[in-house]
């Protein structure tokens, strides 16, 4: 556009020289086409540009150095793309790795969300889907979440348990549901327990403190350092007063044994 | 000469020569005490070589014929990693009549002799174990070849008398050099990172890269490698050497195989510049090599001099799994010796790798020449504690969730897991390092970081705020420290860096001799769980020699 521009004085310089009116209205009529041309060029690069922008319903995800795909472009979290998301994370069109990623995004978009990762948690036939949905309910209100964790708690598939556990932990108002979290602190999968424990650490539940030393024996190393920290959350002095820091001290797990010896301190 | 003949002729050279000229302390004119030089004989020399004789293994492919020159075996026009051993002829001229010396090659499978004009002189395969030297043959030259790293045979030397007895033997160990991997206090050379103009694209890394290292920095094409801009995973660069100059350059090539995987043979592989794997089979995140990693040269509390540092790389435990870094390269690395790996547990990342909340920077007034950075997540909630909660973070806000400092400092479920990250594995890490390197205070610099789960990491974590131990050690064209450093973004006003409450913290910490070069990493890079040094490699110069400072390994 500047070259043109310049051109155009060029031009009107160069006729300058060839002397009165006729020039100067030829010289006019020159440079308003060429003025009328640029700007009609530089209309068209906007419209470009407007024509450009995000089409949600297409746009692709990236591999993240873990090897699962994630949306990263920050554009795609403006609020005026959340409806456009949730329609396609509802319709299940994409196959379950991408509708994850979808899932995730939403939960950082600016407009209305939640709906629709709801749904996915309720109904997407993938449980990898539904596990990475309901990760980012921990920014919902509670009121439109509660009773979709909650659920959440019985599904059948274990990571989702897990997970669902570890949100209700890391969202502001999770101690409503303590009961949900004491509940499965006898689950068949260590994770569901271990996230259970954890969680009600995270949220403060000192009532529950008494359902966690049975897991101080437990199987899995994670769920004796998730009960152990849990408890000095709740109750340091009681938990420092503990018989069975004694043999956590020496627990196979190093997490756990330093935890014990620090409690014990 | 005979031998006794040189003797005297040496010892009346030595006295002559102390006994002329005037001592300048000694004001009397008169010749001051005689020094008997040391006279050489055949016995003298064959006892004073040095026992090894340090080789290069021959596993590149010099006339680029696609096999290992080793293979070729021989007339491989460009050869260059045949090392020279010269027995003098001097030595040899002091002979007697009938006398030789005899050269025989033990064990030599793996190792090969040849002459100048390309004759197989000594090959155990081939039966070709014997060479004997007479007092007229002239200086003797062995071309020696090596099959592998750190291949070994041994040359034993004989003094044999006119009627076959042995008068002095000296056996000597023909040696190839190890595979060294670089560490950071070794000069950058070149540097190479993805242009990427989707996702938000890179161009701030890109132009800062090319700025400061110009034509040392290169640019790989997204569409020729699928878009995978981690570099760092799918190679790294080691080398091994010889003395006289000899240096190959080795990329030791992932099994991650994603799209970088065609990059090292299409952009690196020529002679001197070979590619090598080891293992097969399906990858975990820990086989790529953000997760392979060298500490700087230090001596431990032992006395033990590690004068190429010591690899480390992350192990992820899960139940009752352990996932690592495939045996075959890490029995590999074992094998070379001089670099004896170590590990660090890296399981509450999602990634799971090592350069993500540590590394190493040179430091010339650090006790040892380097410090120790590593990720502190009390020293970030000391400062968010601090700062103004309504400090609004756009970047945070669409990449995390978090509109302002207040919704960070609050999330008292994200504060938790922090505290668990530090107390679980950062704190036993730093006892790991400390106690493995002999770590001093001093040498242990924190930076502020924090972490948070990300839904499809399970419960395991990634960067909060990008991981600035996830950085480049570079050097511009003068030598001058250049540290590439992933910018935090913790302020409003992003072109304001004296705003940003993390920077100062940062430029407190890291050298004062090193020039900052913050990158916005943060649309390509920390979105996809990773940051500056993921999506980087660099080659470096070797700095020391094995055949003289890690030979201790070798015995």
């Amino acid at each position: 556009m500047l070259q043109l521009q310049s051109l155009s004085w060029v031009l009107y310089r160069a006729l300058f020289k060839i002397g009165d009116n006729l020039k100067h209205l030829l010289t006019f009529a020159v440079l308003g086409s060429v003025y009328a041309g640029t700007a009609f060029l530089a209309q068209s690069s906007i419209a470009a540009v407007a024509v450009d922008t995000v089409d949600v319903m297409t746009a692709e995800p990236t591999t993240t150095r873990a090897g699962f795909l994630r949306f990263t472009d920050a554009t795609l979290t403006e609020a005026v793309y959340a409806s456009d998301l949730s329609d396609r994370l509802m319709n299940a069109v994409d196959g379950p790795t991408v509708r994850s990623a979808l899932a995730e995004l939403l939960s950082r978009s600016q407009g209305e969300w939640v709906e629709a990762v709801v749904h996915t948690v309720q109904h997407d036939a993938d449980p990898a889907v539904r596990e990475a949905a309901v990760v980012g309910l921990k920014r919902a209100e509670w009121q439109d979440v509660e009773s979709v964790l909650l659920t959440a708690m019985s599904d059948e598939d274990a990571g989702v348990r897990a997970m669902t556990a570890m949100t209700i932990g890391a969202h502001p108002e999770g101690a409503n549901a303590v009961q949900a979290l004491v509940s499965v602190l006898g689950d068949s999968d260590a994770d569901v327990r271990a996230m259970a424990a954890r969680s009600i650490g995270w949220v403060g539940a000192t009532d529950a403190f008494s359902a966690l030393p049975d897991l101080l024996e437990d199987v899995s190393g994670d769920v004796r350092l998730r009960a152990l920290r849990a408890m000095r959350t709740l109750d340091p002095v009681t938990t420092a007063q503990l018989p069975q820091l004694s043999v956590l001290k020496t627990d196979a797990d190093t997490r756990v044994s330093n935890l014990a010896k620090k409690i014990n301190e | 000469m005979n031998t006794t003949k040189r003797v005297l002729f040496g010892t009346l050279v030595a006295t002559l020569a102390l006994g002329c000229g005037d001592d300048p302390a000694d004001n009397t004119g008169t010749s001051s005490t005689t020094t008997t030089v040391p006279e050489v004989t055949i016995k003298s020399y064959l006892e004073g070589m040095d026992e090894v004789v340090p080789g290069i293994a021959n596993v590149d492919d010099d006339n680029g014929n696609g096999k290992e020159d080793w293979r070729d075996g021989g007339d491989v026009p460009g050869e260059n990693d045949l090392v020279s051993f010269t027995f003098p002829a001097d030595i040899l001229a002091m002979l007697g009549e009938g006398e030789l010396i005899r050269a025989t090659l033990v064990g030599g499978q793996s190792v090969r002799a040849w002459s100048a004009s390309g004759d197989l002189l000594l090959e155990g395969s081939s039966g070709l174990t014997t060479l004997e030297w007479a007092r007229d043959g002239g200086e003797q030259t062995l071309h020696i070849e090596h099959d592998y790293f750190l291949s070994e045979a041994k040359l034993k030397l004989e003094h044999v008398g006119a009627g076959g007895g042995v008068f002095t033997r000296r056996n000597l160990r023909l040696v190839a050099g190890p595979l060294i991997l670089n560490h950071h206090m070794q000069p950058s050379e070149d540097t190479w990172a993805m242009k990427v103009t989707s996702w938000g694209g890179n161009a701030q890394m890109i132009d800062t890269f090319t700025d400061v290292l110009g034509n040392r920095f290169h640019e790989l094409s997204s569409n020729a490698y699928g878009g995978d801009v981690w570099v760092q995973d799918e190679i790294e660069f080691a080398t091994t050497t010889a003395p006289g100059g000899h240096r190959l350059d080795v990329v030791i090539d992932s099994i991650r195989d994603r799209g970088l995987d065609s990059f090292p043979e299409n952009e690196l592989e020529g002679p001197d510049f070979t590619v090598m794997v080891w293992g097969s089979g399906s990858a975990s995140s820990q086989d790529s090599f953000g997760n392979l990693e060298i500490t700087p040269p230090f001596t431990d509390a032992d006395g033990t001099e590690y004068p190429f540092g010591r690899i480390y790389y992350g192990e992820w435990d899960y139940g009752n799994s352990t996932y690592s870094i495939h045996n075959d390269l890490k029995t590999f690395m074992e094998e070379q010796k001089v670099q004896d790996p170590f590990t660090l547990d890296t399981s509450f990342l999602c990634v799971g790798h090592v350069d993500e909340y540590m590394t190493f920077v040179p430091d010339s007034t650090a006790p040892r020449g380097f410090r120790l950075i590593m990720s502190d997540v009390d020293m970030a909630y000391e400062i968010l504690d601090a700062a103004d909660p309504n400090i609004s973070l756009s970047r945070y806000n669409s990449g995390h969730g978090f509109r302002d400092v207040g919704e960070i400092v609050d999330d008292n479920a994200l504060r938790q897991l922090n505290n668990e990250v530090q107390e679980d594995y950062i704190d036993p890490t730093i006892t790991r390092l400390r106690n493995t390197m002999n770590l001093s205070d001093e040498e242990i610099v924190l930076i502020p970081a924090l972490f948070e789960t990300v839904s499809g990491c399970y419960n395991t974590n990634a960067a909060l705020i990008p991981g600035t131990a996830n950085l480049i050690v570079g050097h511009d064209a003068n030598g001058a420290l250049e540290l590439f450093i992933p910018d935090p973004f913790m302020r409003t006003n992003e072109n304001d860096y004296a705003s940003d409450l993390m920077i100062p913290a940062f430029e407190a910490a890291f050298p004062a001799e090193a020039n900052l070069n913050w990158i916005d990493d943060w649309d390509v890079y920390h979105m996809g769980l990773g940051e500056v040094h993921c999506g980087t490699n660099v080659t470096r110069t070797p700095t020391t020699n094995w055949w003289t400072e890690a030979l201790h390994f070798l015995d």
